[in-house]
């Protein structure tokens, strides 16, 4: 039962929320508006993992999961490093 | 899982149900906000609240030690390192001069202490050519 | 983080017991991931490896948290960022979209050193505060509506980050 009403009702959520932050990582008239873009579309696919794996019920895929989080932070944090030599030049 | 109570599952359905809406907010929130700091503050707290529900949910559906403990260290990391994260972002956008919204109001003091400061530009300028 | 190295050198010191911390913290996460042991072959080179790395990058800081300060601290930090959430997520969602964003200068009441850095970032989750810019003891904040009665706000939360670290806020 709950992995139809994951399938059926989530799963869209999730993806129509990453529809609209890929909009703003196309549009972000700047870099640090792309990298935030960015940053979302990876804590949404990370939240994917976790309602995939509950209505799978395959548990060993938090693993992916955190590994996925913590890939993601460091290159939010070498992107932010990036924005520092960038001086304002979209 | 077996022996599942029904009202549990209603629970992890809506607590999952929850989490995926605020996630929607936060996109809906970087697309509709104005500038690059009302994006990322809408965009930080309602991502870690939409996540903190999904794992959450995850640890309820499971509720075994080893995978519980593994997303309570996921909860942990995330609720650690995306404050982290959007102050860093923040920060160089603000030291790199990107444009705030017309609406928002300014305080003279911090401006005058962003002129005095070293920012990033004049240390980073040694190593222009290359 | 390299701007941060005046703060750090000042704060540097107790090296043994900071690495020995480390190296238990490590140990502790690598049980967790895999599920209460096993690997060690694998996980001692590399929880060895880590600790050696995170010395290299960044050096051991007083970081002390009192245990009472952290029983109270966490429900209180998850109370706010549900808050935060929430009031955010009504903003985002209200079709006039009532923001009314403002940079503030805030000078920090909290001694400087790691209670600082962790106040700068508390602050992102808490409701309509987002930091921009840390640098000697005052905080640049941009506020989400200046409605808000920040000062007092900001007041509140400085309290909270002087009991979980156990210090004393400067009197203005």
């Amino acid at each position: 039962m709950l992995e139809t009403a994951a399938y059926i009702f989530v799963f869209p959520i999730l993806s129509a929320a990453l529809v609209l932050s890929f909009i703003r990582l196309v549009l972000g008239p700047t870099l640090p508006d792309r990298i935030i873009a960015l940053e979302t579309i990876a804590v949404i696919s990370v939240g994917m993992i976790v309602v995939f794996a509950i209505a799978t019920g395959e548990g060993v895929l938090i693993d992916l999961a955190s590994v996925w989080a913590v890939v993601s932070f460091v290159s939010i944090i070498a992107f932010a490093y990036y924005i520092e030599r960038w001086r304002g030049k979209p | 899982m077996a022996g599942e109570t029904v009202i549990l599952e209603v629970f992890i359905f809506v607590l999952m149900i929850l989490g995926a809406l605020f996630m929607l907010v936060a996109a809906l929130g970087i697309l509709r906000m104005p500038d690059v700091f009302t994006r990322m503050s809408c965009n930080a707290k309602s991502v870690t609240i939409g996540l903190g529900f999904l794992l959450f949910a995850f640890m309820l559906h499971f509720r075994e030690l080893g995978v519980g403990s593994r997303a309570l260290a996921t909860i942990a990391f995330i609720a650690l390192t995306i404050p982290v994260a959007s102050h860093r972002i923040g920060r160089s956008a603000y030291l790199s001069g990107v444009s705030l919204w017309e609406g928002t109001i300014r305080d003279e003091l911090g401006e005058a202490l962003k002129g005095t400061r070293e920012g990033p530009h004049k240390e980073d300028a040694g190593d222009e050519k290359r | 983080m390299r701007r941060g190295k005046r703060e750090i050198s000042i704060f540097s010191g107790k090296g043994l017991y900071g690495a020995l911390v480390r190296l238990v913290a490590f140990s502790l996460l690598w049980a967790v991931l895999t599920q209460g042991g096993g690997g060690w072959i694998i996980g001692v080179p590399a929880v060895v490896l880590a600790t050696f790395l995170s010395l290299g990058l960044h050096a051991p800081i007083s970081w002390r948290w009192r245990p009472m300060g952290v029983l109270r601290f966490i429900p209180y930090f998850l109370w706010q960022s549900l808050r935060g959430g929430i009031d955010v997520s009504r903003r985002a969602l209200h079709p006039k979209l009532p923001i009314d964003p403002a940079v503030v200068h805030h000078t920090l009441l909290l001694p400087p050193g790691p209670s600082q850095v962790f106040f700068a970032n508390t602050i992102n989750l808490l409701p309509g505060t987002l930091s921009a810019d840390l640098h000697e003891g005052h905080l640049t904040i941009h506020m989400l509506d200046a409605g808000l009665e920040y000062v007092m706000e900001l007041k509140r939360v400085e309290e909270r980050v002087a009991d979980l670290f156990g210090v004393e806020l400067k009197r203005r």
